[in-house]
């Protein structure tokens, strides 16, 4: 016992308390600043507030935060992993059984569990749009689960802002699924007008589609979001050189679908040249680290290697090297090649022209005919084909390299093969020095895939 | 006295409390032995842990005996339907402390199977009885101790029992609420009731009791009437209106001719309980005095309460 | 969604539950017996009875103004100490219900699902704990502060003590259930989106449904479709453009239970081995019903397996019953001469379809007495029953009863022919639309146009001229009369060329000589039947329908195609390449819908009666035991019942991998899988197995004494997905079970209350 007062005593513990305040102020204080996600912007606030933006740790830094699950979360008392197992295991189940409406709701209820799980949003995401879009019979509900899929994914990056992975895959559903599958001509179409009539009146769905632009349009923007990401929070689980390719790569498949559909002329060309520019311009552009950490340019002339090469420290030899290596491995001069050629106005017209070929084929127009000064016309379908044959033997004279790309071999054969369909329809042999007479001998290997394609195109209900 | 008929009649009974291991404890009762005759109040006293309550539980039918066998009415305890005609206030009272006093005793009532005009009218009676009519509607648990007793006891009562069994009836309760219950007690007996009761309360007992038993650690001790159990053999005691000295002495002159030379004459006492009421009753007539000793001096002698054998 | 509706068995429930009650009562006593020796020594006997008979006066004494006492007590009790807070809980979580379940669903069909399912699982599952816990603890509390002593000591019997709980919980959770039943209903019906031109979305159909079998792609009957790999294997497929098909066969089809419509509901799934043509894969795969009576398929279709005798089974399904008894013929000699051509397999197969299928249906025709052929083929077929390898007494056996069947069928053939018609209805071709409800069901009328076939043809107008024959109506003094034509078209249904037809063809039959005209009678020349002669005629080819429509008659459902009130429908896939999948419930017959609140009840009432069923087992247990340790053991009987159920019966069953509790634990310690066994030697496994043989008496005795407790919440199942509770598959059962249990609780609970001293300390 000591001799002060209770008073004394009251007045002594109170200064205590003060003297406490003062670290705990310094250590907990909240930050009065509003957080971004997925920025690493200083703070103002104690330390750990800081601490917790500088490191990704708080909640509100990795994504916008959902009051429900924050509430269910606070429920389960600690039991989240289990609950979310639980649900997990129950979601698979409904799967099997068809039980769309539970495994829908079972999945948002897991994601309110765990929203920064980014595993769950990538499996799922995949899952709605791959697996369970499959099990239906009608292309436009495919479509509706595809979407499902899709805007899955965009809510993970939403709530998870930070996870650079989620946005590269939006842009890669967009583009992927809905352009490269066998229902690709339907869920294009749906994809500018949403078949569900009565929610969206003959527009776009606004949630993954506001403007109504081209499928892979909006797959290019996901992916310069996911490029922009890169730079704070890098990407994982993709090799960094591919995983910077999605607007490029994007540009290209816009191109060649549309073109794919008929679409020749300005809109194609510049689409092409767009292409082209972002491959050169903006991907070449980018720096990237290669072996022993050494940084390149895809796109560079001497110059700038010597450049690089001092800027790393290291031998010209060594910068060229490096550059070499990765330019071989993304195929980055076939693309630009590809793309420049593509470009070029005469190229258009060589595809146009076979394009329309093919069209006046299966209408028909495949025999010659007498005009009416008694001079046998040839049939438009030969015309044109002809016409684009030649076109092409120009564009292999710009552009050598280009001779052994697949594409535009299975493109030229098979042209030359309707020819000769059309000749024998006329009773008449193909000439012995028909246009790129060369590259079909030299690729005779193919004929029997050609010979099969032919089949498929001309195959009635095709 | 014709021959009663045994309202209660229990030979040889035995009850062992033995643990889980089947292992004796303790013996509670031992070789128990005794009738109730009808229409008297029995008293049975004995120490803690004497056999009592177990004896009663045991009547009940809320112990099973070990050995030994109960008559009540003529049933066995095991019995439900004797039930009918027996009322048990028991030690604490075991009621449910959320309903009011009006429920109670229509729950219990309806237990009777009494209609509900006949058990309306037995409720309203026994509260107005009990002198609970200010309280009927509060819930049991706003209950003081007192009131819990008398709520207790109107439920023993709603049945017009023929057997009344009272364990403790007058621990917890004011010198007026005994008095009360004493009252009640007797007044039962007039009714032609049968009354057992179990107490400490010796003196409670001694007023009311025509016959008791006497228990020690299971064992009966004593069993018999209290006038002939307490009658003070050797004594003759005289009561008469207030006498002048002289007749005090004649009377002493008297009694020596007898041969009695030690005896005692002298103003008798009445006891603290009569005080007590009195004084209660003159408050509340008239309320904010005090009174002093003079005023409440005796005047009547102590009722000792027993009908019967005032000469 | 998966169910197989099967209705409830009263009468096999009502044995298994007395033969169990029976082996209770009979450990009931044994115990009563050896606790009363136990306590009393050579009294025990006497104990023992008065013990019992007192209890069962005790029970025959039941008060009912008593027992309502105790419930009103229990009532207000609840009351008071306020356990029925639990409802403010609820509306709590219903205020913030629309942020847990925000609408994860565009789709609003599959939306009214969730909002069904969240509302009934909340309902229960928030009842649930607090009527758990307060019927657990009402009595052994009672029993601590005493106050049940102060009732027993009052002539309330122990079991009105039970009695007056259980039913007084029961009452306080009916009571919460309706109020909060009623909110959910409402909120329910605000929440439901109005769809705009087909009305609202929360429906309760009423479906009676079929048996289902298929047909393979020979036409024979088998009981699994194929299977295209689906790990689900609920349903199994038929292929498109085949023989395949899936055979609903549905009874009570009477206009008096259907209306005068015949409504169909079909779920099927589709499943493509291509994409589909440019056209087809935007649209829905094509299914196409038809009904379906055909007497020889009813009889014949499993009948002749084997290469012996599958001509004589065709034969015989096709109607040409003078074929079919020649080949009957020339099988009988084989039998003789060859008999490894009838193997004992096969003979056996014949002698199960005589036995199961062809004699009972012959026996039981109702259109004509076939006793004689039904008698044959009894012979037959007890024949081919006793047929054995090697035994050339017995070949010669089935040789002779082969013989005679032949000689039978022969002497029957017309009548044979004439009353076992087939009659094929096919209709519309629909595209099947795949997992949106409701959205193929179809209303056909009563009266179905179609285009026979030949032997439709043959019928009809067999039937139709006879008829008009009989009337005198069809020669006119030995002329064949000509108002035959407007006859035939305006009081028969046939089209005018047709009828033209029909009267060039009599009377060139009339000129041939082999119809005689008498009068204004005609008569066929040789005496065969009309049927025999119209038969020939379109066998002929001479009664090819000059109307491009083709022969179009008009059928009625309800008259001309069930039999004894089964209707037949068959389903084909139509695309080539493509399989359609069914299962037994993905088409049934729609009776008019009941409205969404008798559903709702009927869901409602089943978990009623679950939280019913609860108190029951609480009350009991808190009789015997105090009140924790009532409670978990209240606890762990609703947990396995309700989750484990199927488990312990698939264990019990012995169809669960991994063997029982033993082996199973083995497994997972030595990382082995259930296909590969444990890793032990022959010692190791027989003790493990008869650790196993063990375990699993004791699970069989649990699973018996254990409630399915699934049972409840089946019933909401079916409104969450649209559908009426059907009463005998779900309320019927779970009201059985209730009272099942409700019976041997009360009394042991009673029991239990009784011989138990209140007062021990």
């Amino acid at each position: 016992m000591n001799n002060l007062t209770s008073r004394q005593r009251k007045l002594v513990y109170a200064g205590c308390v003060l003297l406490l305040l003062i670290p705990i102020v310094y250590l907990g204080a909240p930050t009065s600043d509003d957080v971004i996600p997925g920025t690493r912007n200083a703070v103002s606030g104690g330390k750990l507030a800081q601490m917790r933006v500088e490191y990704d740790l708080g909640e509100s830094t990795l994504g916008e935060i959902d009051p429900s699950s924050a509430a269910m979360n606070l429920v389960l008392l600690g039991l989240r992993g289990p609950a979310a197992g639980v649900l997990h295991l129950k979601a698979l189940d409904y799967q099997e059984k068809k039980d769309w409406a539970k495994l829908k709701t079972t999945v948002d209820s897991i994601i309110k569990l765990q929203p920064h799980y980014v595993e769950i949003w990538k499996f799922q995401g995949w899952n709605l749009a791959f697996n369970v879009s499959r099990e239906w019979d009608k292309v436009a509900d495919r479509f509706y689960w595809v979407k499902e899929g899709i805007k899955f994914l965009q809510l993970g990056t939403n709530r998870n802002q930070t996870a650079t992975f989620l946005y590269h895959n939006v842009g890669d559903f967009m583009g992927r699924k809905f352009g490269n599958s066998d229902e690709k001509k339907y869920f294009r179409k749906f994809f500018v007008i949403d078949p569900d009539d009565k929610r969206f009146n003959g527009t776009a769905d606004p949630e993954i589609n506001p403007q109504g632009k081209d499928n892979y349009l909006v797959a290019h923007d996901w992916f310069v979001d996911a490029n922009e990401k890169d730079e704070t929070y890098r990407i994982e689980g993709m090799t960094h050189v591919f995983a910077r390719q999605g607007p490029s790569r994007s540009l290209f498949d816009y191109a060649t679908a549309i073109q794919s559909e008929g679409q020749f002329g300005e809109e194609n060309r510049s689409a092409w040249d767009k292409a082209y520019n972002e491959w050169t311009q903006v991907y070449g552009y980018d720096v990237f680290l290669g072996l022993d950490d050494i940084r390149y340019k895809l796109n560079s002339s001497l110059a700038e290697l010597q450049s690089m090469a001092k800027e790393n420290g290291v031998t010209v030899t060594k910068q060229q090297q490096v550059w070499e290596q990765n330019v071989k491995m993304v195929n980055y001069r076939f693309w630009q090649n590809f793309a420049d050629c593509e470009r070029d106005p005469l190229t258009v017209d060589a595809h146009k022209a076979i394009y329309l070929g093919k069209q006046a084929y299966s209408e028909g127009k495949i025999s010659n005919w007498q005009d009416k000064d008694g001079k046998t016309q040839v049939s438009e379908a030969q015309t044109l084909f002809v016409d684009g044959l030649e076109n092409f033997e120009k564009v292999f004279g710009k552009y050598p390299q280009l001779t052994d790309h697949d594409a535009y071999i299975e493109e030229v054969m098979l042209a030359v093969y309707y020819l000769e369909q059309i000749q024998r329809n006329n009773g008449q042999q193909m000439p012995e020095d028909f246009p790129l007479r060369d590259m079909v001998i030299q690729n005779l290997g193919r004929q029997p895939d050609i010979e099969r394609q032919f089949r498929i195109e001309n195959r009635p209900d095709f | 006295m014709s021959t009663q008929e045994n309202v209660i009649e229990i030979r040889n009974l035995s009850k062992v409390y033995r643990d889980f291991w089947g292992r004796k404890k303790v013996q509670a009762v031992k070789s128990l032995s005794l009738d109730v005759k009808k229409g008297e109040v029995f008293g049975l006293l004995g120490p803690n842990g004497s056999g009592k309550t177990t004896t009663i539980k045991m009547l009940l039918g809320l112990l099973f005996p070990t050995s030994g066998e109960i008559k009540i009415l003529g049933k066995r305890a095991s019995d439900v339907a004797k039930n009918e005609r027996i009322g048990y206030l028991p030690e604490e009272s075991y009621l449910y402390r959320f309903l009011n006093a009006d429920e109670t005793l229509d729950f219990y009532g309806r237990l009777f199977n009494i209609s509900a005009a006949e058990r309306n009218q037995r409720a309203d009676e026994l509260i107005k009885m009990v002198g609970l009519d200010h309280a009927r509607r509060r819930q049991l648990k706003e209950y003081s101790k007192g009131m819990t007793r008398r709520i207790g006891l109107a439920q023993a009562l709603i049945n017009n029992p023929e057997l009344v069994l009272l364990d403790e009836p007058t621990s917890g309760l004011d010198p007026i609420g005994t008095r009360e219950m004493k009252d009640l007690i007797l007044k039962l007996k007039d009714e032609g009731k049968t009354v057992v009761l179990c107490s400490h309360q010796l003196a409670d007992v001694q007023d009311v009791s025509d016959r008791i038993a006497m228990l020690y650690q299971g064992e009966l001790k004593v069993l018999g009437g209290v006038d002939e159990l307490l009658e003070l053999r050797g004594e003759t005691q005289i009561r008469t209106g207030n006498l002048s000295d002289e007749g005090v002495e004649e009377l002493k002159a008297l009694l020596a001719k007898h041969g009695m030379k030690d005896s005692l004459i002298q103003k008798p006492r009445a006891d603290l309980e009569e005080l007590f009421l009195r004084t209660v009753r003159e408050s509340g007539e008239r309320p904010g005095r005090r009174f002093t000793a003079e005023e409440m001096a005796a005047t009547q002698p102590a009722d000792t309460g027993k009908s019967g054998d005032a000469s | 969604m998966d169910f197989d509706p099967t209705p409830y068995n009263i009468g096999l429930g009502l044995k298994n539950w007395l033969s169990l009650v029976g082996i209770i009562a009979g450990l009931g006593i044994l115990l009563g017996l050896v606790g009363s020796f136990a306590s009393a020594g050579g009294g025990g006997g006497g104990l023992f009875s008065n013990g019992i008979s007192s209890f069962f006066k005790e029970l025959a004494s039941i008060s009912p103004r008593r027992v309502w006492a105790l419930a009103s007590l229990t009532l207000k009790e609840a009351w008071r100490r306020k356990a029925l807070l639990v409802f403010v809980v609820f509306a709590v979580l219903l205020m913030f219900a629309g942020w847990f379940l925000t609408d994860s669903n565009d789709r609003s069909d599959l939306q009214i699902n969730v909002h069904i399912t969240f509302m009934l699982t909340t309902i229960s599952w928030l009842i649930l704990p607090v009527v758990m816990f307060l019927s657990c603890w009402g009595i052994p509390e009672d029993i601590r502060i005493r106050s049940l002593h102060t009732v027993v000591t009052k002539p309330a019997r122990r079991v009105e003590v039970v009695l007056g709980r259980m039913l007084g919980f029961s009452i306080m959770s009916t009571v919460i259930l309706l109020l909060m039943g009623t909110v959910g209903y409402i909120w329910i019906e605000r929440q439901a989106p109005k769809d705009l031109d087909q009305g609202k979305f929360l429906t309760c159909r009423v479906p009676v449904y079929g048996g289902l079998f298929f047909l393979d792609r020979q036409g024979m009957p088998t009981s699994q479709g194929l299977n295209v790999g689906d790990p689900w294997l609920y349903r199994s497929f038929v292929e498109g453009n085949s023989r395949c098909r899936a055979v609903w066969m549905f009874n009570e089809v009477t206009p008096e239970k259907l209306g005068n419509e015949l409504r169909l509901e079909s779920r099927f799934e589709a499943f493509r081995t291509i994409k589909g043509s440019a056209d087809t894969i935007q649209q829905g795969l094509e299914a196409q019903y038809t009904l379906v009576k055909n007497m020889r398929e009813e009889a014949f279709s499993s009948f002749g397996v084997g290469a012996g005798l599958r001509e004589v089974a065709e034969a015989l399904r096709a109607g040409d019953f003078q074929s079919a008894a020649e080949l009957l013929d020339a099988a009988a000699e084989r039998m003789q001469s060859s008999p490894a051509d009838f193997p004992q397999v096969d003979c056996q197969q014949v002698a199960i379809s005589c036995a199961v299928q062809v004699v009972p249906v012959l026996r039981n025709f109702k259109d004509a007495d076939l006793g004689d052929v039904a008698d044959a083929f009894l012979v037959f077929g007890d024949a081919a029953n006793s047929v054995k390898t090697g035994d050339a007494a017995s070949y010669s056996e089935l040789s002779r009863a082969c013989a005679s069947l032949a000689e039978t069928v022969r002497k029957r053939a017309d009548d044979m022919f004439e009353s076992m018609p087939k009659l094929e209805v096919p209709l519309e071709p629909f595209r099947v639309s795949e997992y949106h409800e409701g959205d193929d069901f179809i209303t056909y009328p009563r009266k179905l146009k179609y285009v026979a076939d030949y032997e439709g043809t043959a019928r009809f107008l067999a039937k139709v001229v006879s008829g008009i024959s009989e009337a005198g109506k069809l020669a006119d003094g030995g002329e064949l009369s000509s108002g035959l034509v407007d006859e035939l078209s305006e009081n028969h249904g046939v089209s005018p060329v047709n009828a033209e037809l029909v009267f060039d063809v009599v009377k060139s039959e009339i000129d041939a000589g082999t119809l005689k005209v008498d009068g204004n009678k005609v008569e066929i020349a040789d005496g065969s039947s009309w049927l025999r002669l119209f038969d020939r005629l379109v066998r002929e080819e001479k009664l090819i329908s000059r109307d491009t429509a083709g022969w179009e008659m008009e059928a009625d459902i309800f008259d001309d195609l069930t039999v004894n009130d089964y209707l037949r429908v068959e389903v084909a896939c139509l695309n080539d390449q493509m399989f359609i999948g069914m299962a037994r419930a993905d088409l049934f017959l729609r009776l008019p819908d009941r409205s969404f609140l008798a559903g709702f009840s009927k869901a409602l009432l089943n978990i009623g009666l679950m939280l019913s069923l609860v108190i029951v087992l609480g009350v009991t247990a808190s009789c015997v035991v105090k009140g924790p340790v009532s409670f978990f053991f209240t606890l762990t009987i609703f947990v396995i019942g309700q989750f484990f159920h199927q488990l312990m019966l698939k264990i019990v069953a012995g169809s669960q991998e991994g063997g029982g509790m033993v082996e199973s634990a083995m497994l997972i310690f030595q990382h082995r899988n259930p296909s590969v066994g444990i890793d032990a030697n022959e010692g190791t496994e027989a003790v493990v197995k008869g650790l196993d043989w063990g375990v699993n008496g004791i699970l069989k005795i649990a699973s018996n004494i254990i409630p399915d407790f699934s049972t409840f919440s089946e019933a909401s199942a079916y409104i969450e997905n649209g559908f009426d509770v059907p009463w005998s598959t779900s309320v019927l059962p779970a009201i059985m079970t209730f009272v099942g249990f409700l019976i041997p609780c009360v009394i042991i609970g009673a029991a239990c209350l009784k011989f138990r001293e209140l007062e021990a300390k």
